[in-house]
């Protein structure tokens, strides 16, 4: 097939758009399925590497790509796991949709100064500030819970730097791709 | 383009100089917060939480296997030389239990699925701060 070249805001463009978010969203939702079988010292600490599809939707469309994806992401893999409406689900979910917001704004803002890894990192520090204030709000009101934060910034930079990683190599990868390209 | 890098050697291009000094300045602040946190005193007392309503106290000094009804069922918590841990607990992947010992003033184990929470309280009434 030759190469289609898609006007912005055409209807083509907006099935392309669609099909490489869904294309997204199944690939997060399965590493996030993968992942909940994977053993973590605490529940909700998870490595994140659905977080990577995240970046690759900001990266390669806009904020709301990003949104899209970490949203369906959380309700696709958790109906998948049984977790739907669990405390753990509420708690994915925030961090998902914080992490979200932070790295589509960041990216918008400081697209040339940090690179996808500095973008991952501010949405790991995100995701993980907005789960233990989820889990104190909505599941143990006491102010220890905050103990737990050191933990969960270390990790979070720990996964933010290797899921920064592994956006900047899928978007290179994903950019040589027939399929992907005149996207941006 | 950064993005554009595809071979593992060239790594070391995805850091920007911006992303170097965001990670240190939060690993800086990483290490400080837990060096804030960690800090705890030796605590007198155990205090069990059971579905939001409070289920007693415990002394740390006095050895004891404590019953406490959740909402699945029945957890136990082992207060041993000191230091109390979650026993056993009905709940499917026994996190609570990984938790290990606490026995520092301020430190917590929780079981959320059963939604038991287990506090460590006193050590010279040092509190930073009483919550509600």
């Amino acid at each position: 097939m030759t190469q289609l070249h898609a006007e912005k805001g055409s209807d083509l463009e907006r099935v392309r758009r669609n099909t490489h978010l869904a294309l997204l969203v199944a690939l997060a939702s399965a590493i996030h399925t993968i992942e909940a079988a994977i053993p973590t010292p605490v529940p909700w600490l998870k490595f994140g590497f659905a977080n990577i599809l995240t970046i690759t939707a900001i990266s390669l469309y806009d904020f709301w790509a990003g949104l899209t994806v970490a949203f369906l992401r959380v309700m696709v893999g958790s109906l998948i796991i049984g977790t739907f409406l669990t405390p753990s689900f509420f708690i994915g979910l925030s961090g998902a949709i914080a992490s979200a917001v932070v790295m589509g704004v960041s990216y918008r803002f400081f697209k040339g100064i940090f690179s996808l890894v500095g973008i991952s990192v501010l949405g790991a520090y995100a995701s993980n500030l907005a789960q233990v204030v989820t889990v104190y709000a909505l599941f143990i009101r006491h102010s220890e819970i905050f103990m737990l934060l050191p933990v969960f910034l270390g990790f979070g930079l720990a996964t933010g730097i290797v899921n920064g990683i592994g956006g900047e190599f899928l978007v290179g990868h994903i950019k040589r791709l027939p399929a992907f390209r005149e996207v941006v | 383009m950064i993005g554009d890098t595809h071979s593992g050697i060239l790594l070391n291009l995805m850091f920007t100089i911006a992303d170097k000094v965001l990670i240190a300045f939060l690993a800086i602040l990483t290490i400080f917060s837990y060096s804030m946190a960690s800090g705890g005193r030796q605590g007198v007392e155990i205090w069990i939480e059971a579905d939001g309503k409070q289920a007693g106290t415990y002394l740390l000094r006095k050895d004891n296997l404590i019953d406490v009804k959740g909402v699945l069922g029945t957890s136990k918590i082992n207060v041993r030389g000191g230091k109390a841990s979650f026993f056993s607990s009905p709940c499917r992947n026994k996190v609570c239990i990984h938790q290990g010992e606490i026995s520092k003033n301020g430190q917590m184990a929780a079981c959320l699925p059963n939604r038991v929470v287990v506090r460590v309280l006193g050590g010279d009434g040092d509190y930073d701060a009483v919550t509600r």
